[in-house]
């Protein structure tokens, strides 16, 4: 019982840490740096990889779906939620795959998911438009990718490097009786 | 164990991910021939205007959830005066080519040059 308590608690607490991310991220004036339009940082796919490598898939992926639906609740357009959810469950997918695959640091996982995520919402745009023309503006975005990737994956492998430092993965593994904590 | 510095592996990834953007660009540019391209834009799936690109001067109110204006005028298209919240397509370039296009995604409106002279729009492997 404690145990999901503490599981549950910590989730929320995830889910709210990368709504609020997302909405820094609006904040940033992505425009003057890179004047091409819909491009984001992808600030709470570290948040998505922190889910991801310190409690498993499972509860990533639990952060990921509600992260999905309250952002387009919150930002009052729910025809995004297609977009952000499809970009999302792929990015998650090739990052879960990666992570398995051992090879691949923080970094590599990042930018892998990334550019999933821009997959998968141009998938998204091709389908909710009923037509292919979408697909001419992924190559700017795996572009795009390779680089907010790295940016966030540059944030997430300082936070990977303090939670491991505060013995987070050592904590929670011993707390949720040895079956998480992929990280140490 | 998760490693937290950047390795030989994550930049064979980073390469492998420009290179599907090139070989996607290249694919794309390689269908793309101006002779005889038209300009057609699609609001919800359906076909709301189609115009040759060479030729053809104007300003195209489109209807839709978010109207907008779609301007064609020295082989270049782009849009104007768009009702869209996010104005993403406003703040795109002019395109030019076959195979390029502009999305207005929450009026589901599509700007696309269509290839000419029977090419194909996108060329996959």
């Amino acid at each position: 019982m404690r145990r999901t308590v503490k599981k549950l608690t910590l989730c929320a607490l995830l889910t709210a840490l990368a709504l609020g991310l997302s909405y820094v991220e609006r904040l940033i004036p992505m425009g003057l740096l890179i004047p091409l339009p819909g491009i984001k940082l992808g600030l709470a796919n570290v948040v998505t990889l922190f889910a991801l490598c310190f409690l498993g898939p499972g509860p990533a992926f639990a952060v990921l779906i509600a992260r999905c639906f309250l952002g387009s609740l919150f930002a009052g357009s729910l025809s995004g939620l297609v977009f952000s959810l499809t970009g999302g469950l792929l990015a998650m997918v090739v990052m879960a795959a990666a992570r398995k695959g051992g090879r691949l640091s923080v970094y590599g996982i990042s930018v892998c998911g990334a550019a999933a995520h821009n997959a998968g919402q141009i998938c998204a745009a091709m389908a909710v438009m009923k037509t292919p023309a979408a697909i001419s503006y992924l190559p700017v975005l795996l572009v795009t990718a390779v680089f907010a990737g790295a940016l966030t994956g540059a944030a997430a492998a300082g936070v990977f490097r303090a939670a491991q430092a505060a013995g987070f993965a050592r904590t929670w593994s011993r707390e949720t009786n040895g079956k998480q904590g992929g990280a140490t | 164990m998760i490693k937290t510095k950047f390795g030989l592996w994550d930049g064979a990834a980073c390469f492998l991910v420009l290179l599907l953007a090139l070989g996607l660009a290249l694919g794309l540019h390689a269908g793309a021939k101006n002779g005889g391209a038209v300009v057609a834009v699609s609001a919800d799936g359906a076909l709301a205007l189609q115009r040759p690109l060479e030729g053809t001067e104007g300003r195209f109110p489109i209807d839709g959830e978010y109207p907008l204006t779609v301007c064609i005028s020295g082989g270049r298209v782009w849009v104007e005066d768009s009702h869209c919240p996010g104005g993403d397509c406003q703040a795109q370039r002019p395109i030019s080519r076959p195979g390029q296009s502009i999305v207005c995604l929450p009026g589901r409106i599509t700007v696309a040059i269509r290839g000419g002279d029977g090419a194909a729009d996108l060329i996959v492997g």
